[in-house]
């Protein structure tokens, strides 16, 4: 037993390392990955929201699907072992016929660490206030993380690691707008290279040079282009910056391409349309979602 | 090598626990259940209620808005606040039309103001759905955009191609295509797609819950 244990706790560690190594040669942001400073160093990544996706259920037409994935760029098979920090707070907020205010939401919380820790879906329900401070609902049902779950009233949910979907040429975006890439910040108050003006080149920096092509790291971002381009493309002769070559090198699918492809956490609520509309004046919702912390930090 | 600690250390607290975060840190007892259509059952019991408030630290509302127009120091300010807030508080509102102006400055002569317009469209920063739409499937700016990315449910497909939507309506010429503007003749062809083929299966939906494609 005491063995096997040192075992585990060996491999957990060149896991870990492994990952490191890994994370750090593809840190990045892309949707709203890697948000801000603090959210990318976080100890535990599952506070940065990467994206929201809301779609008819295709098993159901009664139904609606919402997606809310968090924990950017988890490395090619450490999918399930990352996990969800429980001093957190997930919400899907809700304003109906309106922008404002929320007066529904949906909130996930987690109890327990590692893989047998198990997520609570509270709502969907009035809020118990509207603002940026917030409580929780009453609690709908507890299911295990990593486990699809029916639940009694029509609901489906699912928390746990799922492959990012996202997909962008992130190395083209940083060559001209470095400011958005968080490794060019040093910390939650650097301004960084957004001193230089809307358009810049961060150089990639932090992630490797055999992962960033060469073209992107060294792009003039006064000139700003994607790639993939038929040659001789130009920004167009109205272009306020310029009449200048769009590139034609090649793209690069980041999340999709490089290690074996990236990972998230997901919350997925698969939910009958009835429990969002019924006792509302609008079936036209407005959405967003937010992490909130019972640190505060 | 500051990165490389920076995550390593966060990635070994995710392996071995957090159980100095405070919040929940009990799990109830495991029961997984009889599955029902090859989904598991909840647990026959929820964790003890919870009163403490949480303070929010992070906001998503449109993918894409923020990391093409908001300088990245300012996030940390969107995150604390409501969407819908507004300037000056939140500094999203009016980094979206000083932006666009950097690269589409205002025409006189088309009489189109490419700025003040994808403010008003892309803030308040949420997602507009309407669930009275069964037949449409889902599409990123439908509504806004009455239809033109694909249907009138709105919301957004995992396959949507939100970057090359965003980018052409800021940088190309989706909004004068669909009537939203005059063609100002500003477009800029080299910003307005990042030219990624169809998405690949690991992006988009597999037919059963939870439809997103397992880890790589």
């Amino acid at each position: 037993m005491r063995t096997s244990r040192l075992i585990g706790t060996a491999t957990a560690v060149v896991a870990v390392a492994v990952a490191g190594v890994l994370y750090t040669a593809h840190a990045a942001k892309s949707s709203d990955h890697q948000d801000t400073y603090n959210l990318a160093t976080r100890a535990n990544t599952s506070a940065d929201i990467t994206d929201m996706y809301v779609f008819p259920s295709p098993v159901n037409a009664a139904n609606v699907v919402i997606a809310v994935n968090v924990s950017p760029l988890i490395p090619a098979g450490m999918g399930t072992s990352t996990f969800f920090d429980p001093s957190l707070m997930w919400q899907i907020k809700i304003a109906h016929g309106d922008t404002a205010p929320e007066d529904q939401v949906i909130q996930f919380g987690v109890t327990g660490t590692g893989a047998t820790q198990s997520v609570t879906l509270y709502g969907p329900a009035a809020p118990n206030q509207v603002g940026t401070a917030n409580t929780f609902v009453a609690p709908t049902a507890t299911f295990a993380y990593n486990t699809a779950t029916q639940l009694p009233n029509g609901i489906k949910v699912f928390a746990g690691p799922r492959a990012d979907p996202f997909f962008i040429d992130l190395f083209a975006l940083f060559s001209f707008l470095g400011d958005r890439n968080w490794s060019t910040h040093t910390s939650q108050t650097d301004p960084g290279p957004e001193t230089q003006g809307p358009l810049s080149n961060g150089d990639n920096v932090g992630i490797e040079t055999a992962d960033a092509p060469a073209y992107d790291k060294t792009a003039n971002p006064a000139q700003p282009t994607f790639n993939g381009f038929t040659a001789g493309t130009t920004a167009g002769a109205g272009s306020a910056l310029g009449n200048y070559a769009c590139s034609a090198n090649p793209v690069t699918d980041t999340l999709a391409d490089l290690g074996g492809g990236f990972n998230v956490l997901s919350f997925v609520v698969e939910i009958p349309r009835t429990l969002l509309t019924n006792g509302y004046t609008s079936s036209s919702l407005h959405l967003w979602a937010t992490v909130n912390s019972s640190t505060g930090t | 090598m500051k990165y490389t600690l920076i995550t390593a250390a966060a990635l070994g607290a995710a392996t071995l626990g957090l159980a100095a975060c405070g919040g929940n840190t009990t799990a109830p007892p495991r029961n997984l259940g009889t599955p029902t259509g090859g989904l598991a059952t909840p647990f026959p019991t929820n964790p003890p209620a919870i009163t403490a408030a949480y303070t929010q630290i992070e906001l998503w509302g449109r993918p894409a808005v923020k990391e093409a127009f908001e300088n990245f120091n300012d996030h940390k300010t969107t995150n604390a606040v409501e969407p819908y807030v507004g300037s000056p508080a939140d500094p999203l509102q009016g980094e979206i039309k000083s932006f666009e102006d950097t690269v589409r400055p205002p025409s006189t002569s088309a009489n189109t103001d490419y700025g003040t317009t994808l403010q008003a469209i892309l803030y308040p920063d949420e997602m507009q759905v309407n669930l009275a739409d069964t037949t449409d499937k889902a599409s990123y700016l439908g509504i806004e955009t009455k239809g033109a990315t694909g249907g009138l449910f709105g919301g957004r497909d995992l396959s949507d191609d939100v970057v090359d939507i965003s980018l052409g309506a800021a940088f190309g010429n989706t909004l004068s295509k669909i009537g939203v503007l005059a063609d100002d003749g500003e477009e800029n062809t080299c910003i307005s797609s990042d030219n990624l083929p169809s998405p690949r299966a690991s992006q988009t939906k597999t037919s059963t819950f939870p439809y997103l494609a397992g880890p790589h």
